[in-house]
């Protein structure tokens, strides 16, 4: 077992670390600019980590995953301002907290509603950093006993996990995975040397730059998909009336916060699932328990309370697999993934016992970011509303330029942003067609992993692929997976599920 | 099968969605078994699955995949993807961005961003021109500024030559 004792001392040496002010400085740059692309709808956390990108290369890995944990805590925050006062939410996270923070602030309380969801949000992400500091280093400790086998099956557990919560549609879950993968494939072997789905062309020897690939999937497709859907002008209520929310409403919100704390987290650990999901059974339960189940929808204070916390649960628990496994757990973390492996930092089970000093102090600045959220969020609110008046026909182009010129900074090369590009497309008719991206993209990241833990595992065991069912933790992954796509197939055939794909910014 | 979207139209749109992945996930298939094909294999004891079988594989998963959506899509009731969105406006961003891309290297970052940008603006509803023109020529200069003195990217730039 991991010394507990040594885990607090780790986590003592990572605040060393994230409290310097340069570190603290990247961390409030990165929560001011989350809240900010969580207000704005069709920009979500994913996207703008993807755009960042480029700057890592400048950048020591702390600073720039620093400042990228606050853009991704940033986004959860930010995302109930446009829902409450828009009924618009910023990200697909912050859904659930359009229906009752909207009525809320119809009845002039809009301004308790945006405050429960600052508190909620710092509760629920507070509490699952906390869970993820105890049970990171515990899973970490017995997944170095991985070999090629568990890993493989591992990642495939999760593949299939993503596709059937991301999926919708589980024929479209599981050809976005099977996509991704092939994607990933072109260029050149690393085993071999040979080069593969290239089809004569040198320009594709490389292969698709992850950078390039997430940058076009969530940058330019996002903004394609957005103008071409955008929303009609929304109702949009003033910020009146007091902020501080009642007793009655304290004595309501905290049992829920509570429950979606644990909730949002337990739902954040499973690979694919993400903050959405999180938010929406937090609510559900929590209409499910309460007495005033007739007040949801109209206003009642719970209802904001339950997505908000356990969206933001949800990060803490997303960052479980990606930390200790390396098997990104949402869109966002598949990019954080993406910035580990420019700095040369291998994830997978090794990366806490190798870079312990990193992970350390991502997980100390997430104690932080969340702090300086809440001391942001609760006296800036009316600051950050002021964001809205950014017209979309001049933000959406402004994407697109950003977009290019990180695509163009990646190999300095023009053949980047024609891929960049390409890969908008891409993103904009796999949604016109119904396939969910984050499958895509858990897919294309964690690729050469999978095909590198799959040759490993046949060359030890010489050809036979009986270790995959009889190395019981390999088997345990797999049937879990396994278990998970059939599940869902008995359950659409008996229920005839009407289900639309959980959307997918987080 | 009742459609609480509205009627047969909202559901021959879902189903041509599917239909529409179905074959998008199927071409994918055969380009992935067609390009595995063409790998050579290695027949080294030290890589028994070799650098083929992952493509085809996936190729191969890829066509089954496509041919049950494209099935499934006949049943299909509300599970699809319904796509009412305006495509003229992604067609002319395509082509915007077509252009953009061709114009790069001949025109320089600076002035095939701005010029982008500008009709952008313009076409997505900013009528007055100076409004366009304020704010793609200082954007378009703080990205210029940014990434090449500050990141050290080596942008291209064209006639102006800065």
């Amino acid at each position: 077992m991991p010394d507990i004792v040594g885990s607090f001392g780790d986590l003592l040496g990572g605040f060393g670390s994230a409290l310097t002010w340069q570190n603290l400085l990247f961390a409030l740059l990165g929560c001011i600019l989350g809240t900010m692309v969580g207000v704005l709808p069709g920009i979500g956390p994913s996207t703008t980590v993807a755009l960042l990108i480029p700057v890592a290369f400048t950048m020591a890995p702390d600073s720039t995953l620093i400042m990228m944990a606050g853009v991704y805590l940033g986004a959860m925050y930010g995302g109930s301002l446009t829902s409450v006062l828009l009924k618009v939410p910023g990200e697909a996270a912050s859904a659930m907290t359009a229906i009752d923070g909207f009525e809320m602030a119809k009845q002039g309380r809009a301004g308790p509603a945006l405050a429960i969801a600052a508190i909620g949000s710092f509760v629920g992400g507070t509490l699952s950093v906390v869970a993820l500091t105890l049970f990171a280093p515990v899973i970490a400790h017995y997944a170095l006993a991985f070999g090629p086998v568990e890993y493989f099956s591992l990642m495939a557990a999760a593949l299939l996990f993503s596709s059937v919560l991301l999926g919708g549609n589980l024929l479209k879950g599981l050809s976005s995975i099977v996509l991704g993968l092939l994607v990933a494939v072109i260029g050149t072997d690393l085993q071999t040397g040979v080069p593969r789905l290239t089809f004569g062309s040198n320009a594709m020897l490389d292969g698709v730059d992850i950078v390039v690939l997430l940058m076009g999937l969530f940058g330019v497709g996002e903004v394609l998909w957005f103008l071409a859907h955008k929303e009609p002008d929304s109702e949009r209520l003033a910020l009146r009336g007091r902020l501080w929310p009642s007793r009655s409403d304290w004595r309501r919100s905290w049992p829920a916060i509570g429950r979606s704390s644990v909730i949002g987290f337990l739902v954040g650990v499973l690979p694919g699932s993400g903050s959405t999901l999180g938010a929406a059974l937090g609510y559900s339960i929590e209409k499910r328990v309460s007495k005033r189940s007739d007040e949801f929808g109209k206003g009642a204070v719970e209802g904001v309370a339950a997505p908000e916390t356990a969206n933001n649960a949800a990060t803490g628990g997303a960052l479980v697999p990606m930390l200790t496994l390396g098997v990104p757990g949402s869109g966002t973390t598949a990019v954080l993934l993406a910035v580990f492996t420019i700095y040369g930092i291998q994830p997978g089970p090794r990366l806490m016992e190798q870079h312990g000093d990193v992970v350390w102090v991502i997980i100390a600045s997430l104690y932080i970011s969340n702090v300086i959220l809440l001391l942001l969020n609760l006296p800036l609110i009316r600051v950050f509303v002021r964001i809205l008046d950014i017209p979309v026909r001049f933000l959406m182009p402004l994407v697109l330029a950003v977009a290019a010129i990180g695509a163009y900074s990646v190999n300095n090369n023009i053949a980047d942003v024609i891929l960049l590009f390409v890969f908008g497309l891409v993103g904009y008719v796999l949604r016109v067609v119904g396939i969910p991206i984050v499958p895509f993209v858990l897919a294309a990241v964690l690729a050469p992993m999978m095909e590198q833990s799959l040759r490993q595992a046949m060359l030890i065991s010489n050809g036979s692929w009986t270790p995959f069912v009889t190395h019981p933790i390999s088997a345990v992954f797999l049937a879990a997976g396994l278990f998970a796509v059939g599940w869902d197939i008995v359950r659409s055939r008996t229920k005839g599920r009407r289900t639309k794909p959980i959307a997918e910014d987080e | 099968m009742s459609d609480p979207n509205g009627g047969q139209a909202t559901s021959s749109v879902l189903r041509s969605g599917t239909l529409w992945a179905g074959v998008l996930v199927a071409v994918a298939g055969g380009v992935g078994i067609a390009g595995g094909l063409q790998v050579p294999d290695s027949g080294a004891l030290s890589d028994p699955l070799g650098p083929r079988a992952f493509p085809i594989g996936l190729g191969a998963a890829a066509l089954v995949l496509g041919a049950l959506l494209a099935i499934s899509a006949r049943t299909e009731g509300v599970a699809g993807a319904a796509d009412t969105g305006r495509r003229r406006t992604v067609a002319v961003l395509a082509g915007a961005i077509v252009l953009y891309v061709a114009l790069l290297i001949p025109l320089g970052y600076p002035l095939t961003t701005v010029v982008f940008l500008g009709l952008l603006f313009r076409y997505l509803g900013e009528r007055r021109w100076w409004a366009c023109a304020a704010i793609a020529v200082p954007v378009t200069a703080a990205l210029y500024l940014g990434f090449a003195y500050g990141l050290g990217v080596a942008l291209p730039t064209g006639p102006l030559g800065f």
